[in-house]
């Protein structure tokens, strides 16, 4: 039963080898000179205007906020999809009551403007 | 699978002191990554193949998602960690320690939960007898099938299935108080964030030596 699982667990020291492997035999096959522009945090690109390490925008809280709860709502799909043909009506009715009350956080949410992102 | 469980768990408790002792604070949040995905796995062995998913989609993925960001949120140049030998810090060790004794030492007992159960034998929980079936095979004993599945019975019936027969049969009132639940968390992080006057606080002093130091650095 738990030997199914046997090729995840082989993938996943795969992905660890690689993912370790890469980056130490660049370091050590890899030549070695360093320039001021390489050292930049984007070696062409634009010049950051700003230190990354400043505060984020709350927008960002609510948007992670709001992912969960809708998140834990889908997953309680999930379940509910394998046996909903034997709840029949019941289920249809208790699945509905438990969405409809989501979807009024969705309205006032929506009403709020916490979706714009400004 | 013993020794697989016991290899899991102390690699979840190796992480779970990364997260207790790390340097910075983002680094403790992704040693919760690591200690929720090992909690996964141990979900994985234990043959609760949903609980696994939802581990990895909720807590690793949605919950870690909103703790970086709080992070991200809080000023990071401005770190503020607890002493090691705070006080505080010793009697939260010593309520953890005593706490989870007293949990063992019940466990280990067969300590009763609810005092209607009259089965000294059995365990009790919510009122329930837990393992009732399993143990006596007596389905009087368990009548909402609640514990004690035995294994064959829930994997005929489908591990997913046997769970949303809980949630979507047994428990309907739990389930639809869980929409109410997740609604106060919507409409309070909308409450909370909303826009009362100023937008997100920037030091612009900072921001201008900051990039002075890189224009200097860059040439």
């Amino acid at each position: 039963m738990l030997s199914d699982y046997a090729p995840i667990l082989v993938f996943l020291g795969i992905c660890i080898l690689f993912g370790a492997g890469v980056p130490l035999l660049s370091s050590v096959l890899g030549p070695r000179r360093p320039s001021p522009e390489k050292e930049l945090p984007y070696e062409s690109g634009i010049v950051p205007s700003i230190s990354a390490r400043r505060r984020f925008s709350v927008s960002f809280y609510v948007t992670a906020m709001l992912f969960i709860v809708f998140d834990v709502e889908s997953i309680f799909l999930f379940p509910w999809a394998t046996i909903v043909r034997q709840l029949r009506v019941f289920g249809v009715v208790e699945m509905g009551v438990f969405i409809l009350v989501l979807l009024l956080g969705l309205v006032y949410i929506w009403a709020k403007g916490a979706l714009r992102w400004d | 699978m013993n020794v697989l469980l016991a290899v899991i768990l102390i690699l979840a408790a190796i992480s779970a002191l990364g997260v207790v002792f790390s340097s910075k604070t983002i680094y403790s949040a992704l040693s919760l990554v690591l200690t929720v995905a090992l909690l996964a796995a141990v979900f994985l062995v234990l043959n609760a193949q949903f609980l696994f998913v939802v581990q990895l989609i909720v807590y690793a993925g949605a919950v870690m998602v909103l703790f970086v960001f709080i992070i991200a949120l809080l000023d990071p140049t401005a770190e503020d960690r607890p002493r090691l030998f705070d006080p505080r810090l010793i009697l939260g060790v010593l309520a953890v320690a005593g706490l989870c004794t007293a949990v063992f030492i019940a466990a280990r007992n067969d300590v009763t939960y609810d005092t209607a159960c009259t089965t000294q034998a059995v365990t009790c929980m919510h009122g329930y007898t837990v393992g009732s079936l399993a143990a006596t095979g007596d389905l009087s004993a368990d009548p909402f099938h609640t514990f004690g599945f035995p294994e064959n019975a829930v994997d005929r019936a489908g591990n997913v299935q046997t769970l949303a027969n809980q949630i979507f049969h047994t428990y309907v009132l739990p389930f639809e108080i869980t929409s109410l639940l997740l609604l106060v968390a919507a409409v309070g992080a909308v409450y909370l964030t909303r826009r009362v006057a100023v937008g997100p606080r920037r030091d612009p002093q900072a921001e201008e030596r900051w990039r002075d130091e890189l224009v200097e650095g860059g040439e």
